[in-house]
């Protein structure tokens, strides 16, 4: 949804909540239509709202709460932080343009070549722009036949390698944590820098 | 001022246009799984009623401007290599749909898709 429609749907949401909030305390009979009304034409609007009895009574609570309910809804969906826009790498810019990567797919990246690796069953990576290159940290859950330093140092060459070749961008460190357990767990862990 | 009004209906139905041929161009490139509106906001070139996604086109200074949003396949070739195909391909499909100067291309690798 763009700008223009999010800032209509909170001005439309603000004068039902409004209008609605001012219908209620009127046909309650907390507040005169004088003292809410700003002028005659609001003051004649609510003054209908007034005297109302029986049935007429119990509509004007009901659609009024309910607006105030759908009003309330809409300004709270549309006033919440918005989803965050995902962290984007920069691998390219030149007089041509950018091209840029979501770090989610260089994460992504990074556990498929992790998961290549034989003796590895699992991977959790997360990934890092730092001043001086990509730093890169790599959990993995090993087969108990995997030895862990030479998976670990292996998959730190693959993913250095893989990696480089992909973004184009120096990879400053890949730091690996073996385990045996799944990844869930975090018991029997070791790590390779 | 009936001349700005035209060129300019025509400037937008052009953008639209560019924006069709590009995707099509853009998905026709080994290693590109699909063109993608993007994950949070809606990327594309809107006309009326219409819209291309994926691919927006702008008016800058003295030429035009292209946003490429991707989804790339994993298999094949480096993600540089893909995004340099994608702005070749994007630069050619626009000029041959009438764009005089090309002053952007920037691609967007939104997502990696496993294709092995």
């Amino acid at each position: 949804m763009n700008v223009l429609n999010r800032v209509l749907i909170i001005l439309i949401s603000l004068v039902a909540l409004v209008a609605s909030i001012a219908v209620l305390l009127v046909t309650i009979g907390m507040v005169d239509p004088e003292t809410l009304a700003p002028n005659n034409w609001f003051q004649n609007r609510l003054a209908e709202f007034e005297d109302l009895t029986g049935t007429d009574w119990n509509w004007a609570i009901a659609v009024s709460g309910a607006v105030i309910l759908v009003s309330l809804l809409l300004l709270t969906l549309e006033l919440r932080p918005g989803q965050r826009e995902p962290s984007r790498l920069v691998v390219k810019q030149d007089g041509m343009g950018r091209v840029t990567v979501a770090l989610d797919s260089v994460r992504r990246l990074v556990d498929w070549e992790a998961q290549r690796e034989s003796g590895v069953m699992e991977s959790e990576s997360q990934v890092r722009e730092e001043a001086n290159g990509l730093q890169i940290r790599s959990r993995v859950s090993l087969s108990p036949q995997a030895s862990a330093p030479e998976v670990a140092e292996l998959l730190q060459e693959r993913i250095k390698n893989t990696i480089e070749h992909h973004i184009g961008k120096r990879v400053s460190q890949v730091t690996i944590d073996t385990q045996l357990e799944p990844l869930g767990g975090r018991n029997g862990r070791r790590r390779v820098r | 001022m009936t001349s700005d009004v035209t060129k300019s209906r025509r400037s937008q139905v052009d953008s639209l246009g560019v924006a069709r041929a590009v995707r099509a161009a853009v998905e026709a490139v080994p290693n590109v799984a699909h063109v993608s509106a993007g994950r949070f906001a809606r990327i594309g070139t809107y006309g009326r009623s219409t819209v291309v996604h994926g691919v927006a086109i702008s008016q800058v200074e003295a030429g035009v401007k292209v946003d490429v949003h991707i989804v790339a396949s994993s298999a094949g070739k480096s993600l540089l290599e893909l995004a340099e195909s994608v702005r070749h391909v994007t630069r050619e499909t626009a000029i041959a749909n009438g764009v005089e100067t090309v002053r952007e291309i920037n691609v967007i690798i939104e997502d990696l898709r496993d294709e092995e």
